[in-house]
């Protein structure tokens, strides 16, 4: 029933062999072993050393840097003996013969220096705890001639807002004198005469002779009416023809498209003859500006005129260019 | 799970290589203590604050993690992954080390008030980030061999030192440049340096490149 070489439950125990085993034999060496991840470690001769201040030495301030403003010739700190405190400040009557652009750079040299001024004014008292008096009064004389400069240019403000409200009391018989003394000039004085027209368009309707310069509002196309019609009754009382023109359009022109076109013809009778014809085409066809859209049509005419011009520059300069590179062939 | 979202672990080079970080080490300055943080990221977290402020006291109290008056002080482009990990332990070593083994020699370099404590204006004490300046020279300094290939961006030149008496003599051909000032602010910081890491990245493939042309010549 048995089997014969069964042993009792602690044969197994008694038989093993605890002593003078026989080693396992060692695994075999192992191909392609990963390497541990991390092998790097801190060097251990590390010392410790003062620390490193920062140095100002490393920094180079440009010559233009706008801050430098803000510095008297680039001095930190002048002394109360540096500072020009013999000088006064500007009186009202130097100031009155100075022109505008004169009296806005001198109020920005001011400005500029009332900063570092003040600039300095801080640094003495709360940094060195010294009397900042000449500095204060250098400062109060600038601060004098910059109210003087404000007090001229309200005196001019005042005295153009007289004068034009003076004018407009008078503009009626202003102009009818300027066109009787336009229309009675003798030929040989036209030029002068055109000349005077450009400044009188100039005052009375702010049309300027630039044509970047100008503005088109309500003002500028009554200028454009007014001019054209002055510039027709001038050469009716020479040329036959267009005295008939005048006579047809009521001595008046009311239409901005053609003002516009009168306007910009040249101030020669042929010229003007040319630009009359022109207009009666223009009645023929039946085109004519409504006064509702009177601005924007005059505006993009006076755009197309620009643009024209502009073109003409560049046309001119290219001929230019040619012509010396011509010349330059030619020496060569 | 951690909530952070920021790397909590120190990273080998292999992990810093595949994550496609390049080997590069960064310093960030506190702007309100002037306390400076190492990192092998070009951010930060809670660890690296654990373990760059192991001995908190009152002169030296650990840092909190708002990023705003965290600023980059400087970033040092290395040749390769191995020596930017060994940079960012020896600067860790380094602070243990004055913080911790040698605390008293530490303090004895450094200015002090009237009082006999380390010089401070309100919260600031500049003595921390001029001492990881002086720490990132000393770990420069065991680099001295590779000198060449190394790159320091600095914050500022004015940061650096004088150039005269602590870089040229022992450090002359280390390589420094200033990070863009121009919009260099707190919300911008992390695209500047992304794009440092990326100018670092491929001039490091650049250099791997030419190192295998140059095993395949066969003469």
């Amino acid at each position: 029933m048995f089997p014969a070489n069964r042993g009792l439950h602690t044969s197994a125990k008694a038989l093993a062999r605890t002593r003078f085993t026989k080693p396992k034999p060692k695994p075999p060496k192992r191909e392609n072993v990963r390497l541990p991840t991390q092998r790097t470690h801190h060097n251990n001769d590390l010392k410790i050393t003062a620390p490193i201040p920062p140095a100002a030495a490393n920094l180079s301030c440009p010559d233009d840097h706008p801050l430098w403003q803000f510095f008297s010739e680039k001095k930190f700190l002048r002394t109360p003996e540096e500072l020009d405190s013999l000088s006064r400040s500007w009186t009202i009557p130097e100031l009155r013969r100075k022109s505008f652009n004169d009296l806005h750079s001198l109020w920005y040299t001011c400005l500029k220096e009332r900063n570092v001024l003040a600039r300095e004014n801080h640094l003495v008292l709360f940094n060195f705890q010294a009397q900042t008096e000449a500095y204060e009064n250098v400062s109060e004389n600038i601060r004098t001639t910059m109210w003087r400069i404000r007090h001229v240019l309200s005196e001019r403000d005042w005295a153009f807002r007289i004068a034009s409200e003076n004018f407009a009391k008078e503009k009626e018989a202003f102009i009818s004198s300027f066109e009787k003394d336009f229309l009675e000039a003798p030929i040989n004085e036209d030029e002068e005469m055109f000349e005077s027209l450009q400044r009188f368009q100039y005052a009375v309707y702010g049309i300027s002779e630039y044509i970047d310069e100008n503005k088109v509002d309500r003002a500028f196309v009554d200028g454009l009416k007014a001019v054209a019609t002055l510039k027709l009754r001038k050469f009716a009382l020479r040329n036959e023809n267009i005295k008939t023109f005048l006579e047809e359009s009521n001595d008046a022109i009311v239409d901005a498209g053609e003002s516009f076109l009168l306007y910009t013809s040249e101030n020669t009778e042929s010229a003007v003859l040319e630009a009359t014809n022109a207009v009666r085409e223009l009645r023929e066809s039946g085109s004519s500006v409504s006064r509702y859209d009177e601005l924007e049509t005059v505006q993009e005419y006076m755009n197309k005129l620009a643009e024209a011009q502009m073109a003409k520059v560049s046309e001119a300069e290219i001929q230019l260019k040619e012509e010396t590179a011509k010349n330059d062939a030619n020496l060569l | 799970m951690s909530k952070h979202l920021a790397i909590t672990k120190f990273r080998p080079a292999k992990w810093l290589q595949k994550a496609g970080y390049a080997p590069q080490v960064f310093l960030f300055r506190n702007l309100e203590s002037g306390q400076v943080l190492y990192s092998q990221f070009p951010n930060f977290s809670w660890k690296q604050i654990d373990t760059n402020f192991q001995r908190p006291n009152w002169e030296n109290k650990k840092p909190g993690t708002r990023r705003d008056i965290w600023k980059c002080m400087a970033v040092v482009d290395l040749p390769d992954y191995e020596k930017s990990v060994q940079m960012y332990q020896n600067l860790c070593r380094l602070r243990y080390l004055r913080d911790v083994t040698f605390s008293k020699q530490a303090k004895d370099m450094r200015k002090k008030n009237e009082f006999g404590h380390t010089w401070y204006s309100s919260q600031y004490r500049p003595t921390y980030s001029q001492e990881a300046v002086a720490d990132l020279r000393e770990c420069l300094l065991k680099l001295k061999d590779v000198q060449k290939n190394i790159k320091v961006h600095w914050e500022d030149e004015w940061r650096m030192g004088d150039k005269e008496k602590y870089w040229l003599p022992k450090l002359p051909d280390l390589n420094h440049t200033t990070l863009e000032r121009l919009g260099n602010v707190s919300r911008e910081e992390s695209a500047i340096l992304k794009e440092l890491g990326e100018k670092a990245k491929q001039e490091f493939a650049k250099v791997r490149q030419q190192e295998s042309v140059a095993q395949n010549i066969s003469l």
